[in-house]
């Protein structure tokens, strides 16, 4: 059927049953908004978007999780303890050291007033895992790291808090009232970024030994080892190649009755994204069932309404139907041609929908996200035009249109194509 | 008349399968959101325990710049002296590993009477969850933590301050004991000596349940306090930029205390290599710890709020269709005297019969799935009893109930005002 017929057809039945067809709009609509709100936040925690547009090619190792038959203790690893055992890694291309959690602390120019602003601290391996935009100066180096030189990084409305200006490369910013030279201003990070949010970064330093009471107090510290593959494929090798070291490292402290507990380290970026605590594999099922539920409820209940809906649209074209079977239409033509014109106002619908999911992810951000802290986030949690919109982001909402189309048109249009032309001419109905 | 009203519901029998399909899923759906709102709400209702009214926490850090232990040890004490003589502050509450109200984490250990020798292994996973940290005797002062029986804060500090070996329990962590420690009532254990983590100490009161946060259900929370002393240096040791430090400041004089605070921060309380950082109102405190839980909540609400659109969007599309099919129906029942209300009556006659259908059958999964302990929890939930499922679902038929009546009462409206002549003219 020509696209011009189509619409005619939509008008036409919104001329004749408007509410039945405002309402099929609005129930798409809906549908769409809820289904795309949900999709645009969970792919937050997975999807690469600066500055961790790697994430498809990390993987991570975010704790220590170490017992024997008595009693067990958890915490992140120590530089030491990710030095130890991925130090001399061969498949990854790099391996880095982050702060697992960002910690708030005071910074201040020379003579100006403290404010509070989240720290990391990371090796130089960080700024290659993760694609920081400088705005001007450069990361701190390896060499920085090794001497324990008292350098930062500070984002940029750190920077004009501070300074009132991003042009402070050379400059000293007091940090728990040592002086730091800042070597470089980078663009603000999103502190849904799980690991490459702070506001100010340092180097690395050992701070092994969280724990006086136990063996292997030199592995406990505040970091998290983040492996880079060249490809996403190479992720498996890398995979492999940790979790060998760690047997290896296990059979060397079996004599101190102690073992490390695995949990299924090293986790892809969505399984790091539902890692909670340090002494938890991530709880993939329970993630699986949420959001397939989730996305069903949304999709289902609208379409139960949306096909008794379509229903009653067909019911008063059963005439129409007949005489066109009678005229030699096929049951495979009248079903795609009732889906297709079903499609159209599913889409009407669906872009609505897509709009107001866009809109109110940005609006209520807060209420929608989770920071991953134990100590509050100083600065505003914001989602960036990139991680409310990517072109995958399209393509779900085409797709969730779609089933929502099937799901809601293809009964009634199945049992209109398998109408008895010569009853449906003469309107008997059920 | 309720035998032409089945008879209507069957000749329609298509369209009201999906109804209830659609109930039935909606009304299950809501009463899991409903009660997961009610594991926020229900304990939010209940006492916490403690009161954080004129309250400020007071942030404190160590600077990194390198001085003598004994110079940090001195200042340590000089900064808390300093918070204790400044004008308008009551008193000072110093604790570690976090048991200050809001903040979280969870112990667990091993107890001993040493009087009885009897003990107790407490935990995450043995009973209920436990926090054990050190507190100093104005802790109580500050948080008003109060004996049920009566005993003031003021009193129990001064038995905390009588020994530097004094412990509190919360009566919940008594009760949950109670069996091993063979105690007739909690009180009767005041006095008695216990052994924990190779210390000695003697239980010094025994205090109202003091809930983590206002959202956590109070019998699933419970507390043991050992003795923080300002004057041991080892103890010290541990006062850093973890340390809990809060201040209760005298109603009298908390007008404009916050700015003059914060303007003695860089002066009065900068002493190098210690210092306070910031001051915040308790209130903010709880407010950010309990965020998680209330953003959680408002999801229910869009999932709930969601769900009871669907509900009238169907509702009101199904009887939209029928009332006009029955147009003619409808007017020669008004032409033989019938009243708009008796027709109307009529109509949620049916929505009515479809939910008390859907509501059976939802109800009959729901108590499958809550027999087979599939129940969405928050962190930790109340253990479920038949109060809180007829709580639950009391306020979902009603949500629903109050749907099907708007979702039938427009179309039904819109059907009441053709006038009878009209609707049987068109025919």
């Amino acid at each position: 059927m020509a696209m011009r017929k189509i619409f005619q057809q939509i008008i036409y039945d919104l001329r004749t049953q408007p509410v039945i067809g405002i309402v099929s709009v609005i129930g798409t609509a809906l549908a769409i908004l809820l289904v795309m709100m949900s999709t645009i936040v969970y792919e937050i925690d997975y999807a690469p978007m600066a500055p961790e547009s790697n994430r498809d090619r990390l993987l991570y190792d975010p704790a220590f999780y170490i017992g024997n038959d008595e009693s067990s203790i958890c915490s992140s690893l120590s530089l030491h303890a990710i030095r130890k055992l991925y130090g001399g890694m061969k498949t990854p291309q790099v391996v880095a050291a982050v702060s697992r959690y960002f910690e708030p602390v005071d910074v201040a120019s020379d003579n100006g007033k403290p404010v509070i602003v989240d720290l990391r601290r990371s090796d130089a391996e960080m700024w290659k895992v993760f694609d920081h935009t400088f705005l001007t100066g450069s990361p701190y180096t390896a060499a920085d790291v090794a001497e324990g030189a008292d350098v930062a990084v500070i984002d940029e409305s750190t920077a004009r808090n501070l300074f009132s200006s991003t042009d402070v490369v050379g400059r000293t910013v007091m940090v728990r009232g040592k002086a730091h030279r800042i070597r470089g201003v980078i663009r603000d990070v999103s502190p849904l970024m799980r690991l490459s949010y702070a506001q100010i970064w340092l180097p690395a330093v050992n701070d092994a030994g969280r724990f006086r009471d136990n063996r292997h107090t030199e592995m406990f510290g505040g970091y998290a080892a983040v492996f880079m593959g060249e490809t996403p494929a190479s992720l498996p090798a890398i995979r492999e190649e940790a979790r060998g070291i760690n047997e290896d490292y296990n059979r060397e402290i079996r004599h101190t009755g102690y073992q490390r507990i695995d949990c299924e380290a090293p986790h892809t970026q969505l399984a790091f994204s539902q890692v909670a605590g340090a002494n938890n594999p991530p709880d993939m099922t329970s993630y699986y069932i949420t959001r397939g539920l989730l996305m069903a409820i949304f999709l289902l209940v609208p379409a139960i309404n949306l096909s008794s809906m379509t229903q009653s649209r067909l019911r008063r074209r059963c005439h129409e139907i007949g005489v066109r079977r009678a005229f030699g239409a096929t049951r495979r033509g009248i079903l795609l041609s009732i889906l297709r014109e079903n499609l159209v106002v599913t889409l009407a619908g669906g872009i609505i929908g897509l709009i107001l999911s866009l809109a109110g992810v940005w609006l209520f951000a807060d209420t929608l996200f989770e920071v991953d802290t134990w100590q509050g986030v100083s600065s505003a949690l914001r989602v960036t035009g990139e991680m409310l919109f990517r072109w995958s982001t399209f393509g779900w909402a085409l797709l969730f249109c779609l089933i929502l189309n099937l799901l809601s048109a293809g009964i009634p249009a199945w049992r209109a194509s398998r109408l008895n032309p010569v009853e449906a001419i003469n309107q008997v109905e059920d | 008349m309720k035998r032409k009203l089945l008879k209507q519901i069957s000749r329609q029998w298509r369209s009201n399968v999906w109804l209830v399909v659609e109930l039935v899923i909606i009304l299950v759906v809501t009463w899991f959101m409903v009660d997961l709102l009610s594991q926020v709400y229900v304990p939010y209702a209940e006492p916490t325990g403690f009161d954080i009214s004129h309250c400020y926490k007071i942030k404190v850090a160590m600077s990194e710049n390198p001085d003598t232990a004994v110079n940090v040890l001195a200042k340590k004490r000089e900064l808390i002296s300093r918070l204790r003589h400044y004008p308008g502050v009551e008193a000072v509450a110093v604790s570690v590993d976090g048991v200050e109200p809001y903040a979280g984490s969870y112990s667990s250990g091993v107890i001993m009477d040493v009087t009885t020798t009897d003990s107790v292994t407490y935990g995450f996973h043995e009973c209920k969850s436990m926090r054990h940290g050190h507190i100093n005797p104005d802790f109580v002062r500050v948080f008003r933590i109060s004996d049920p029986a009566g005993v003031s804060p003021d009193s129990l500090a001064r038995a905390l301050e009588s020994g530097h070996d004094r412990i509190l329990l919360t009566v919940n962590f008594v009760e949950l004991v109670d069996t091993a420690f063979r105690a007739p009532e909690p009180h009767s254990l005041v006095g008695h000596r216990f052994i924990h983590y190779g210390s000695s100490y003697t239980l010094a009161g025994v205090v109202s349940n003091v809930k983590r946060k206002d959202t956590s259900p109070a019998d699933r929370y419970a507390a043991l306090f050992l003795p923080f002393n300002e004057n041991d240096d080892e103890a010290m040791r541990y006062f850093d930029n973890g340390t809990d430090v809060t201040i209760r400041v005298d109603p009298g004089s908390e007008k404009g205390f916050m700015e003059r605070f914060s303007n003695d921060i860089r002066t009065h309380f900068n002493l190098g290599s210690i210092y306070v950082t910031q001051i915040i109102p308790f209130g903010e405190v709880a407010e950010a710890s309990m965020a998680d839980e209330f953003k959680a909540a408002r999801k229910m609400y869009v999932v709930i709020g969601f769900l009871l659109v669907n509900v009238f969007l169907g509702l009101l599309g199904t009887f939209w269709y029928r009332t006009r099919q029955r147009t003619s129906e409808l007017a020669v029942r008004m032409i033989f005297g019938a009243s708009r209300i008796s027709l109307f009556r009529r109509l949620m006659g049916e929505g009515l019969i479809l939910l008390a259908v859907a509501a059976v059958i939802a109800g009959s999964l729901i108590a499958a799935l809550l027999y087979l302990e599939i129940r969405p929890e928050l962190t930790f939930a109340s253990r479920i009893d038949i109060g809180w499922i007829v709580r639950d679902s009391v306020i979902t038929f009603l949500l629903l109930l109050a749907m099907i009546f708007l979702g039938i009462w427009f179309p039904a409206r819109a059907a009441m005002r053709v006038s009878p002549a009209a609707a049987l003219h068109d025919e």
